[in-house]
């Protein structure tokens, strides 16, 4: 008996310990003074309750059912910041005393936008630290960022700005309207993103110089700018690869912002501020000072979108990449442009980068327009190289005439990469210019309406291979021709 | 400044600070010099609503890149409305003063904002300009009681920014309704003629602005800037060496 109640006293000491253990690394921000009614500006306390925890080592930020109006969070080592369930954390407008912090001086702004340059001026930020987790089923509302260019002090323009982290989480959140970039990861180690939902006016995730990273069953609907992409910028002010990284499992759009979160799918505007359309699309680039090297891209799906761009203009080596199982639907332009370019907005003396080793395989696309095809284009002198298509399946809407066949595309190397800034591309399928060892093989278009021009077109390009191509069903003996469809038309 | 504010059937021209008063109302038409859209005014009072452009009395008084118009109607009752449009110093574009007496109560502006076809006006407009078929592809970005506005083509595409007064959220309507504001107001997204509007309550002694302007390290405006910049001419507050040009990455 005796033996009995010591039993019990060790075990209610161990549950009072582990209870007051759980107690002491938790910091309710109602406790720092939080009011959570969407009027009163909460970052401080938030602030004050992040700046206590990380003295007593780090722990967990709780935020309760509520909505927060802030300014910059500054986040810091193992910390996680948890947004319980009807929790938002409303990014405020600023006014003319109070708002977000100051963006900090950039010597290197020159080699990228703004937007990539700066970190502090963000809702949730951290610089130089480690082990964070943003977690829970809260709701990041960005509404008083900014996607646009203003540069006045006070102003926001990120949800969340990591710079030279390592160890990083997100999962289960959701974030809407948020400015330039939901989530703006540069130099960052170690980052997992997972399920988390993004419906907003510009950037999704920016994967900008960073190492190891898992983006994991996430929808992006981002109708006016890019939704999951991979860069490698200056922004840091050394050279430095995005390596390491898969997205698997992600749905990208471009429906009406704010119309997938609230799962009504709206799709009153059908142009993008770019005067494009809706973009909402995976990319590697533009920024692509540094390098991307061992990428998967896997079992994703892109509605209402521009397709895959896998862009190296600025002098890293684009290497290593693997592009499987993708189906995509409503597609505005290039399902697949590929363009390794010379536009060097890297520091004076940068060569010319590399895009090599790709496989594509087993995509399926379905409404594509057609005016610019499926580009893949290098620059004299600097070939795209060890490019791979397999088991592809593209349904193109077609419709363009036998003299579009003869257009010759300007070569526009140091142009900003857009599959419209070759105009109108003289093939049906695929354009092929300062490429070599391509392989091709069993390729098959739809057209909607008869395309009158040659599926393929070869442009300074050697050892393309090209293996069972089919046009609606049958069989291409020469995939070079367009003759067989001009003579379609003619009838 | 290349600026020209049209005030259409005022067909008033403001350019270069000379001001040519030619016809009878205060809805403004940015031409810099392609048409940048036009700003229409409205009054709502109890369910029922009247375009500026229709009232009864338009008085106009005209300075150095200013005009002042002072309107009544049986509309508002003993209402009177202040209206003055300045030319800005550091941008193309307008800064824009309402201020209202005596309103009935319940009482709201209501403004619209459309049009930027990017293309040329061969005449002095005389009439509404802000028209459907103006409207093609313009895209709003609406940023609490600010909007940016993008419109022209891909290859010249032009970036215009508005700061309006905070009322009632933003919204998209549908250019081809606009009879009388509360059917623009209330006209919805579904359609292909997007213009932007909204309404304000009005309260005794308001003082609301506006301004429309293009980017720039001198001309970068929050709406808390207006009064000054409305009195002034400009608000500065960049470091132009902050200035960087940003691309669509």
């Amino acid at each position: 008996m005796v033996k009995s109640n010591e039993y019990i006293i060790l075990f209610s000491l161990i549950c009072l310990l582990s209870f007051q253990g759980l107690l002491a690394a938790t910091y309710n921000i109602r406790d720092y003074g939080a009011v959570g009614d969407g009027k009163a500006i909460d970052s401080p306390a938030i602030n004050a309750a992040i700046d206590e925890a990380s003295k007593n080592g780090g722990g967990t930020i709780y935020v309760p059912t509520g909505t927060y109006a802030c300014y910059s969070i500054r986040l810091k080592s193992n910390i996680t910041l948890y947004l319980e369930s009807g929790t938002t954390i409303l990014a405020a407008f600023p006014t003319q005393i109070d708002g977000y912090d100051a963006a900090e001086p950039n010597p290197d702004n020159p080699f990228q936008d703004f937007g990539h340059s700066h970190w502090k001026n963000s809702l949730i930020w951290a610089i130089g630290e480690h082990d964070i987790v943003i977690e829970g089923h809260g709701l990041i509302h960005g509404e008083g960022l900014t996607r646009e260019e203003s540069r006045l002090t006070g102003v926001g323009n990120k949800a969340i700005a990591f710079k030279e982290c390592h160890n990083i989480t997100l999962k289960d959140i959701s974030m809407l309207h948020c400015g330039h970039f939901a989530l703006l990861a540069t130099g960052v180690d170690n980052l997992h993103v997972q399920n988390v939902k993004v419906d907003t006016n510009r950037d999704g995730f920016d994967i900008d110089c960073c190492r190891n990273v898992r983006i994991t069953d996430c929808s992006v609907n981002c109708p006016w700018d890019d939704a999951i992409v991979l860069k490698s910028s200056y922004g840091l002010g050394y050279f430095k690869d995005t390596e390491n990284v898969t997205i698997s499992g992600c749905f990208v759009s471009g429906y009406d912002k704010g119309s997938a979160l609230a799962a009504t799918w709206e799709t009153y505007e059908d142009v993008a501020p770019d005067h494009g359309t809706n973009t909402g699309r995976i990319k590697l680039g533009t920024e692509s000072s540094g390098g991307f090297k061992n990428i998967a891209i896997t079992n994703c799906i892109f509605e209402r979108s521009r397709g895959l761009a896998i862009e190296a203009v600025d002098g890293g080596h684009l290497e290593d990449v693997v592009i499987s199982n993708i189906t995509m639907r409503n597609v505005g332009n290039s399902p697949f442009f590929f363009r390794l370019g010379a536009r060097q907005r890297s520091p004076k003396g940068t060569p010319i980068g590399k895009m090599q080793r790709i496989l594509v395989q087993n995509v399926n696309v379905y409404d594509a327009d057609s005016q610019f095809s499926n580009i893949i284009s290098g620059v004299p002198g600097h070939s795209i190289q060890s490019l791979t298509f397999s088991n592809i399946n593209i349904w193109f809407k077609g419709g363009h005439p036998v003299e579009d066949g003869l257009i010759t595309p300007p070569k526009n190397e140091r142009t900003y990469p857009e599959p419209w800034m070759f105009g109108t591309i003289p093939v049906s399928g695929f354009y092929i210019r300062h490429a070599k060892d391509v392989i091709f093989d069993n390729v098959r278009f739809y057209f909607e309406h008869p395309d009158g021009r040659p599926l393929f077109k070869l442009d300074d390009a050697e050892k393309i291979y090209i293996d069972r191509i089919y046009v609606n069903g049958d069989l291409v003996a020469d995939p070079f021709s367009g003759l067989d469809k001009r003579k379609e038309l003619r009838e | 400044m290349v600026t020209k504010l049209i005030n259409l059937s005022l067909g008033l021209i403001l350019c270069w600070g000379t001001i040519n008063a030619l016809a009878l109302q205060p809805d403004v038409t940015f031409l810099t010099p392609r048409l940048a859209g036009t700003l229409r005014l409205g009054v709502e009072v109890n369910g029922e609503s009247k375009w500026l452009s229709d009232f009864s009395s338009v008085n106009k008084k005209e300075k150095a890149n200013q005009t002042e118009y002072t309107l009544k109607d049986a509309f508002i009752g003993k209402g009177k409305i202040s209206w003055i449009i300045k030319e800005l110093t550091d941008s193309e574009g307008a800064v824009m003063k309402w201020s209202s007496d005596n309103m009935p109560d319940g009482a709201k502006l209501i403004w619209a904002y459309g049009g930027a076809s990017n293309g040329v006006v061969q005449h002095t407009p005389e009439k509404n300009m802000l028209l459907p078929e103006y409207c093609d592809q313009n895209v709003f970005s609406i940023e609490g009681h600010s909007f940016t506005l993008y419109y022209g083509t891909s290859r010249s595409l032009r970036i215009l920014e508005v700061e309006t007064p905070p009322g009632d959220k933003l919204r998209l309507c549908d250019a081809n309704q606009q009879k009388y504001p509360l059917q623009f107001l209330n006209s919805g997204k579904n359609n292909k003629s997007h213009a932007l509007g909204s309404s304000v309550p009005l309260q005794s002694n308001d003082e609301l602005y506006f301004c429309v302007y293009y980017l720039s390290p001198k001309a970068d405006y929050n709406y808390f800037m207006l009064p000054q910049l409305f009195e002034e001419g400009y608000f500065r507050v960049n470091e132009e060496t902050e200035w960087m040009k940003s691309t669509p990455d």
